[in-house]
């Protein structure tokens, strides 16, 4: 009996044919599955990158605005002085 | 005095000789006259005529089934496609040069799009093995879907499909049709009221270690879960790779450029040593034309689902006609979608929104193909 059943369309298949739906069906839902978690790893690793680039970024200009103003303050001293 | 070699050619010619020269003819005024993928239909279609020209010395000469004398074409089929991919593969170092990740990175939820539009590939593989194709020709007609050439190309040949030819000129073909094929798909899948969805264009900032990184990134991760992608997705982001250093301009340009132009050349007329009137006029060949389309509109109907499935959970909506550009064809798909976007409403621009999607298409194409390559031969 070579009858699959497919979205409730009964298909009457030679043997070779049935294995080869069977085997297409197999691909289906492992190569979706496969490429849903590929995506989202890539997903997640570059949006971590990048949160992290930019922050380390930000936390640097601040820390330079920081020693440029210190730097201000020092030589408005000096010329106080 | 006999003179019979001036027409022992003309006496060999047979009429699918004369159906391959006006099928040639048909693809090279495609190319001129509607501008249709002009850089590949013109040099396939000349080659469409070239290699069905009886006793013609660009092709092998068989006797007995021994090559008696090599063809220029069928040569550089074996060298650049048959013995390494090497055509379709260094091509994608072009693309990858030519491919700016940002608008992706800026917005990274627009991968899963991506993702979702190759699900018609599938979708299309169980319909061909339900026709009666073979697994290994089934898997290589449903990835005519990634919309991506040098994909197609490349699982034809490592899953041994007595296809190619037509598979080449077909992918390539609806490609050129995407401006044709997605917008009517897209409108019988979508509303009036989600078509008007805007999008506010709010990127966050991408540093530049972030769009280095990025393609090593990548590499790594589509090589240790689908090591059989390698080839495509490698060379892509090390194209990429050479864009986005910054050193290496001149390496980036000339593989945007001389690269990619080369290898385009070489490769439209290396495909039409599979074109030969004897395994291309046969009625497989209308069946991948008719499966073909039924990959695109799969993966445009399924970009387009997964939008709206993203948009029941998500507060910021997405325009769903963005869905469609997952698939790969680009940038011709990101294009189309920013002008039914304008045609919708003229002040809602989505191009950036949808050229990540497509990149991401781009990305997700290539790791199918050899997500499939791996799962047929295993």
């Amino acid at each position: 009996m070579n009858m699959i059943s497919l979205l409730g369309i009964s298909l009457d298949l030679t043997p070779m044919d049935k294995t080869n739906v069977l085997k297409s069906l197999e691909i289906m839902w492992k190569g979706v599955l496969a490429i849903f978690i590929t995506i989202a790893i890539i997903l997640f690793v570059s949006w971590g990158i990048n949160t992290i680039c930019n922050k380390a970024r930000a936390a640097v200009e601040k820390k330079r605005a920081e020693q440029q103003a210190n730097k201000q303050d020092g030589s408005d001293e000096n010329k106080a002085e | 005095m006999d003179l019979n070699f001036l027409i022992e050619s003309v006496s060999n010619v047979k009429p699918e000789h004369v159906v391959m020269w006006i099928i040639g003819g048909l693809l090279i005024f495609l190319a001129i006259k509607k501008d249709m993928e002009p850089a590949l239909l013109l040099p396939i279609g000349f080659g469409a005529i070239l290699v069905n020209i009886p006793l013609s010395n660009v092709v092998n000469e068989v006797v007995d089934g021994n090559v008696v004398a090599s063809g220029i074409i069928d040569w550089l089929f074996e060298v650049g496609i048959e013995a390494s991919e090497a055509m379709p593969i260094l091509l994608f170092i072009g693309i990858g040069a030519m491919i700016d990740f940002g608008p992706l990175l800026s917005n990274p939820k627009l991968f899963l799009l991506g993702g979702a539009a190759q699900f018609g590939i599938f979708l299309t593989i169980l319909l061909a093995t339900m026709i009666g194709f073979n697994i290994n020709d089934a898997a290589a007609i449903g990835i005519i879907g990634a919309a991506d050439g040098p994909t197609s190309i490349l699982v034809a040949m490592k899953l041994g499909s007595k296809f190619l030819g037509p598979i080449t000129v077909v992918a390539y073909s609806y490609m050129a049709l995407v401006p044709i094929i997605q917008p009517a798909v897209v409108k019988l899948c979508t509303t009036k009221k989600e078509r008007l969805i805007r999008m506010e264009y709010n990127p966050v900032s991408v540093s530049h270690t972030t769009k280095v990184l990025f393609p090593i990134v990548v590499t790594l991760i589509a090589g240790l879960i689908a090591p059989k992608s390698l080839a495509l997705v490698g060379f892509l982001m090390f194209g990429n790779l050479l864009r986005e250093c910054g050193v290496l301009r001149l390496l980036s340009e000339t593989a945007q450029n001389i690269l990619a132009n080369l290898i385009t050349l070489l490769l439209g007329i290396t495909i039409a040593s599979q074109m030969k009137a004897e395994t291309f006029i046969t009625w497989e060949t209308l069946l991948i034309l008719v499966l073909g389309l039924a990959a695109f509109v799969f993966d445009t109907v399924a970009g387009v689902m997964f939008a709206k499935f993203m948009n029941l959970f998500s507060k910021k909506k997405i325009n769903p006609m963005i869905g469609a550009a997952g698939i790969s064809a680009f940038p011709m798909s990101a294009r189309v979608i920013q002008k039914m976007g304008l045609k919708e409403d003229p002040s809602n621009h989505l191009l950036m929104h949808a050229i990540g999607a497509n990149v991401s298409g781009q990305i997700a194409s290539a790791i199918v193909g050899g997500l499939i390559i791996g799962l047929v031969l295993a």
